[in-house]
């Protein structure tokens, strides 16, 4: 009777190990909830177009985080995601690099005199000239456009970037989204709406300048008139917010007071300074001091008085934009040595795009809520990447220029992970709004910058 | 048999998740057909890795054992929901392996050499998998040589001693979130050396039918002082990350096991062994490297102690055969939010079938083949953010040959 026992134990087991060589894995069941994602577009601006290392091109177009959430958004119906995907070679930024007026392409980590420091290509200007117009497109995103410009026909007149795949030069960026009839959209696009003012160093007023922020009534009823029309036949969507200046590497990586000389230059610019200095006490402001290493730099300020130059060190409440550091570094033995307003946020000009910050924001919020789509909140995101970072699968992302993983070289836009930890949290907003289950992307597949 | 298996199984199946580290327990086929129980049996020569003290009480002159297994084990992780990624590990073939050799130098005092393989891990998720900034590829190996000497105190009750020494060797590669136009960035590291314990037992031989056995084998700290890291990064940070060296140590941890076997008759043996792992001496996986602008690695680990539940069965069949079976079931002593890819641990499950065959008086065969069976696991590593469901099996042939007059 044992042995009858044993043998059937013996069997048993036997038939447990040949089924079971592999172990059993559930698989996971992607579901789409409440909303229909068969036909995705994005609208919205560099972002959304791909924009990285300080240029347009094919690269960033393939791991740009509307690209990444157009894939991921196909495991649960999303039938294709068409860009209008640039065709000749290389990149084309908009800054222009040398006295031919040659404009930048991506920047390059190089090394160079100075130690590590990312160093602009040279664009390719065709890319600009293209006709990338398809009617299957499916990304609206157009470098530099402000929620104002979506809205304002003929804007492909003023915006080469938008030129390109624009349907015609009298049409709107939202005509032509709608067009494509689109089930499911994302509408990140409110960056350039205080960024523009920002980038340029303040430089402009609240209005609809180029470096204008744009007015509250006027960014809600752009957005608003957004939202309407791409929902108007049932489309449900996601909406992104804008991120705090104070979060972004542009803004945060040059100190005030990264300004380092030795002791004769120090003592020059005392000298220089000692009228300027008399001046400023007898009407109460700050004098100028400097010593051998490092010193706030001397900046332009249209609020001090034309009697001294409108000009004043920089405190830690002033923020120094990125190209301020090439600006610096540009300075020879016989420059006055002073930043320019384009290079410089003053607490002033910073209370002003906090202010706007907040107003577009909460009018985002709010619409994105009327409109029932789920919302996006790159402020948190990007305040929580600066602060105390974001550790996932492995490696530790922080807002640091170069090497925090998450901004590319131009301290701005996104590297692919960084694209790829958005469309992460847009998947995220997505599944909470909708009761689906997008699968997120996996971040670790996608570049960082890249080291010579 | 039957019965109890099953009902283990299913008790076993029903209690929340947690694994069983980098503790390989294969020491000996005959064991190893029995759900690895021996602690309270008398198993002549390789009684020195079960239960030193049952050494004194072996009933041949010289009795010598060899054999090994071949681990063929399977991880898959599936990452957290909602994502669609799996990996599968492609890991080589473990290959654990033990000699005996033991004599009576006279009616009371016995002594012998083991050389057994207790500790080891070997695991290869690949080079670009999703946690390679965790691990890509471990080997972990450790063998331990024990001279050992046991006392018939009377004769029902045994004591041995050993000394154990240590040989490890880690072996192992991970991703730096680095990378270049060549590739990602990794480190790879190694080392290997001495290091020593001790382990001792009591056995008893109560009646004809009943024996009992307490052993215990002393935690093995292997301290790393001149591990080589090699590191491949892009060409501009070579200064930053030189090759180096690095100090380190891992704990191979200690066990109390108490066993008892009982011969129900002629033909049937029983076993039962509980094993107690102190795996809380593993509290962190530390790296401290010689140059200075390598930061140094600290890793928390916070092993908890185990027990491992173990029944095993021989029936002798005739002069020449007999048939073993066993199950056991090993909780795992990673705590949660500390489950790493590395050594992704979970509740195990283990059954065993094995044969013996006597070619003669003198020689002898022992086959075994476990099947262990890991609960899935959904779990991670806080400290890394590293989350999934962790599957994992292992199919194990042994054999063994054993000589003895």
């Amino acid at each position: 009777m044992m042995k009858k026992n044993i043998y059937q134990y013996m069997l048993l087991a036997m038939v447990v190990l040949l089924a079971a060589c592999e172990p059993k894995v559930d698989d996971f069941n992607p579901s789409k909830g409440t909303a229909d994602f068969t036909k995705f577009i994005a609208i919205g601006d560099s972002y959304t177009a791909g924009y990285t290392d300080g240029a347009l091109g094919l690269r960033g177009q393939q791991e740009s985080f509307s690209y990444i959430l157009g894939q991921q958004l196909m495991y649960v119906g999303n039938e294709s995601y068409h860009q209008p995907l640039v065709q000749a070679e290389g990149s084309v930024g908009t800054t222009v690099i040398d006295a031919q007026g040659t404009l930048n392409g991506y920047f390059e980590l190089k090394v160079t005199e100075r130690g590590l420091s990312p160093v602009p290509s040279v664009g390719n200007v065709a890319i600009l000239a293209e006709d990338a117009y398809d009617e299957d497109n499916q990304n609206f995103g157009v470098p530099g456009a402000k929620v104002t410009h979506l809205v304002a026909a003929g804007y492909a007149q003023a915006n080469p970037f938008f030129a390109r795949f624009a349907s015609s030069d009298v049409t709107h960026v939202l005509g032509d989204a709608a067009t494509a009839n689109p089930t499911f959209f994302s509408c990140w696009l409110a960056g350039n709406d205080v960024l523009s003012f920002a980038l340029a160093g303040g430089v402009g007023g609240i209005g609809n300048g180029v470096t204008d922020i744009t007015d509250a009534a006027t960014f809600e009823s752009a957005l608003a008139a957004v939202l309407n029309t791409l929902t108007a036949k049932g489309a449900k969507g996601v909406v992104g917010n804008i991120p705090d200046v104070s979060s972004i590497p542009f803004f945060t990586t040059v100190p005030y007071n990264a300004f380092v000389i030795d002791a004769a230059t120090a003592a020059a610019l005392n000298a220089k300074y000692a009228d300027y200095n008399a001046a400023a006490e007898s009407v109460g402001l700050p004098q100028m001091v400097f010593a051998e290493g490092p010193n706030a730099f001397v900046i332009y300020d249209e609020s001090i008085p034309a009697q001294l130059g409108h000009r004043r060190q920089a405190t830690a409440e002033d923020r120094l934009l990125l190209t301020a550091q090439s600006e610096a570094l540009s300075w020879g033995p016989t420059s006055d040595p002073i930043l320019g307003n384009e290079f410089v946020l003053t607490k002033d000009e910073l209370s002003m795009i906090s202010t706007a910050t907040n107003q577009f924001n909460a009018i985002s919020k709010e619409l994105a809520d009327g409109f029932g789509l789920a919302f996006f909140d790159a402020n948190a995101l990007m305040k929580e990447l600066s602060t105390k970072g974001i550790i996932i699968d492995g490696h530790h992302y922080t807002g640091t220029f170069v090497t925090g993983g998450i901004f590319s070289l131009d301290g701005i836009h996104a590297t692919g992970r960084g694209s790829a930890i958005i469309a992460n949290a847009m998947i995220d907003a997505i599944n909470d709004t909708y009761g689906s289950t997008v699968p997120r992307a996996n971040i670790n597949d996608y570049d960082m910058v890249k080291f010579p | 048999m039957k019965r109890i298996g099953l009902f283990c199984g299913l008790l076993m199946l029903s209690f929340q998740l947690f694994a069983e580290g980098y503790q390989v327990n294969l020491q000996g086929n005959r064991q190893t057909g029995m759900g690895h129980t021996g602690a309270g049996l008398i198993m002549g020569a390789s009684s020195m890795h079960f239960n030193p003290g049952a050494l004194s009480l072996m009933d041949k002159k010289y009795d010598f054992s060899l054999g090994g297994s071949f681990i063929f084990s399977k991880n898959t992780f599936h990452k957290q929901s909602p994502s669609m990624y799996e990996a599968k590990s492609d890991n080589p073939m473990g290959t654990p392996f033990y000699f005996y050799g033991a004599t009576k130098i006279n009616d009371k005092l016995a002594a012998g050499l083991a050389v057994t393989t207790p500790y080891g891990n070997s695991l290869n998720w690949g080079d670009d998998w999703d946690g390679k900034y965790l691990i890509q590829d471990i080997s972990l190996r450790a063998i331990f040589i024990q001279p050992t000497i046991a006392y018939k105190i009377t004769d029902k009750l045994g004591l041995g001693v050993g000394f154990m020494a240590v040989n490890g060797d880690v072996d192992l590669n991970k991703a730096l979130p680095a990378q270049s136009a060549d590739g990602v960035a990794s480190v790879n590291i190694s080392g290997n050396t001495w290091a020593f314990g001790f382990n001792a037992g009591l056995s008893f031989q109560a009646n004809e039918q009943l024996s009992f056995g307490l052993s215990y084998r002393s935690k093995v700290m292997v301290e790393l002082d001149e591990g080589d890291a090699d590191f491949t990064v892009p060409p501009s940070l070579g200064g930053l990350y030189p090759d180096t060296k690095f100090q380190s140590e891992l704990p191979m941890p200690a066990n109390i096991t108490f066993g008892v076997g009982y011969q129900v008759n002629e033909k049937l043996l029983l076993a039962v062994d509980l094993q107690y792992v102190e795996w809380s001496a593993y509290e962190s996986l530390n790296f401290d490297f010689e140059a200075e602008t390598v930061p140094d690695s600290h890793n928390q680990r916070d092993f908890e102690n185990t027990m491992i539940y173990r029944l095993g069965a021989e029936y002798t069949l005739n002069e020449k055969f007999q048939f073993r079976g066993g199950v056991y079931y090993d909780s795992t002593p990673i705590p949660e939010d500390l489950l790493t890819p590395e050594t992704p641990g979970t509740n195990k499950i283990g059954m065993s079938l094995g044969c013996g065959y006597h070619i003669n008086d003198k020689l002898s065969l022992d086959a075994s083949l476990l099947y262990i069976h890991g609960t899935k696991r959904e779990d991670g590593y806080a400290p890394t953010n590293f989350y999934g469901t962790y599957y994992s099996n292992a199919v194990i042939p042994g054999i063994g040959i054993n000589y003895s007059f």
